[in-house]
């Protein structure tokens, strides 16, 4: 599994903050649009919360997509990410992130690929609501 | 009639234009109208429709470089929505990033079918029920897929 920058072993997790309700199934686990990747730059932005406490995460969460308050987040293991054939990139810009790279580079025909394994990764997170 | 709001952009493809909004009403008056619970259902789902599309109606909706909703994305999901047939629930409606409305069904992230809905009536669908997978793409042009009925019947 990947290794971070600095040679030390891979996270237990990487954690995904989630911004709004209808992100979330109504029993609080996540939907598939947590972990869809961005337009951008067809990467999934997550960071690593070791070592923080919870309130310490939070305010992580918070600074993330001002002006928007973090209301869950929803965490995956390396070993998950590896399971849907998708990567994990620890390159701690800002410090703590991480991204989930190798999404399928789709055109519009084929954006279902992406939802598919968007669904895998959020079958298998781990949610926390605030 | 809800007036049509600030940024859906009449006549544009960028934004949802007054003809896609009044259709779109229409449609809402007529499930209002009904008594009938299932009807009801269907219009609440219709104005979760429209809060969808109104709060995506502009570029960069989501601070991070999201298309609007545009006016045949809107008028493709309300023809999907109201051709569901009767006792098959409503979904839970979301915006993509790029201007797809998505409709999402099931309980959980193990029974679970969502469909994007495109502005020029593509569909691109995917299933996850335990550990079986389900997943295509479908025109709305050519009438109203088995395929996507078959998947919300597996989510449940």
């Amino acid at each position: 599994l990947t290794a971070q920058a600095d040679g030390s072993a891979p996270p237990a997790s990487v954690t995904r903050f989630v911004y709004e309700q209808r992100a979330l199934f109504p029993n609080g686990a996540a939907r598939w649009k947590v972990f869809q990747p961005a337009r951008l730059d067809n990467t999934t932005s997550v960071f690593i919360l070791e070592g923080l406490s919870a309130d310490e995460s939070w305010a992580l969460g918070d600074k993330v997509r001002v002006p928007l308050t973090a209301i869950a987040h929803a965490s995956v293991t390396p070993a998950d990410i590896q399971a849907v054939r998708l990567t994990l990139d620890i390159d701690n810009d800002p410090p703590r992130h991480a991204a989930i790279t190798g999404w399928p580079v789709t055109d519009d025909v084929e954006k279902f690929e992406v939802k598919a394994l968007a669904q895998e990764l959020a079958a298998r997170a781990i949610v926390l609501k605030r | 009639v809800t007036p049509i709001p600030p940024g859906f952009a009449p006549g544009s493809d960028v934004g949802v234009s007054r003809e896609a909004w009044l259709l779109h009403e229409a449609r809402l008056r007529g499930f209002a109208s009904s008594a009938s619970v299932g009807a009801q259902h269907r219009a609440d789902a219709l104005r979760q429709l429209e809060t969808a599309a109104k709060e995506a109606s502009v570029p960069n909706w989501d601070g991070e470089g999201a298309h609007p909703v545009e006016q045949s994305t809107l008028r493709y999901a309300t023809r999907l929505l109201v051709g569901l047939p009767q006792g098959v629930a409503s979904p839970t409606i979301l915006v993509d990033r790029d201007g797809d409305i998505v409709f999402d069904w099931g309980p959980h992230p193990r029974s679970t079918f969502s469909v994007s809905i495109a502005r020029d009536g593509m569909l691109a669908y995917a299933g996850l029920f335990g550990r079986a997978r389900m997943l295509g793409g479908e025109s709305l042009a050519e009438g109203f897929p088995a395929t996507i009925l078959a998947g919300i019947d597996r989510a449940g």
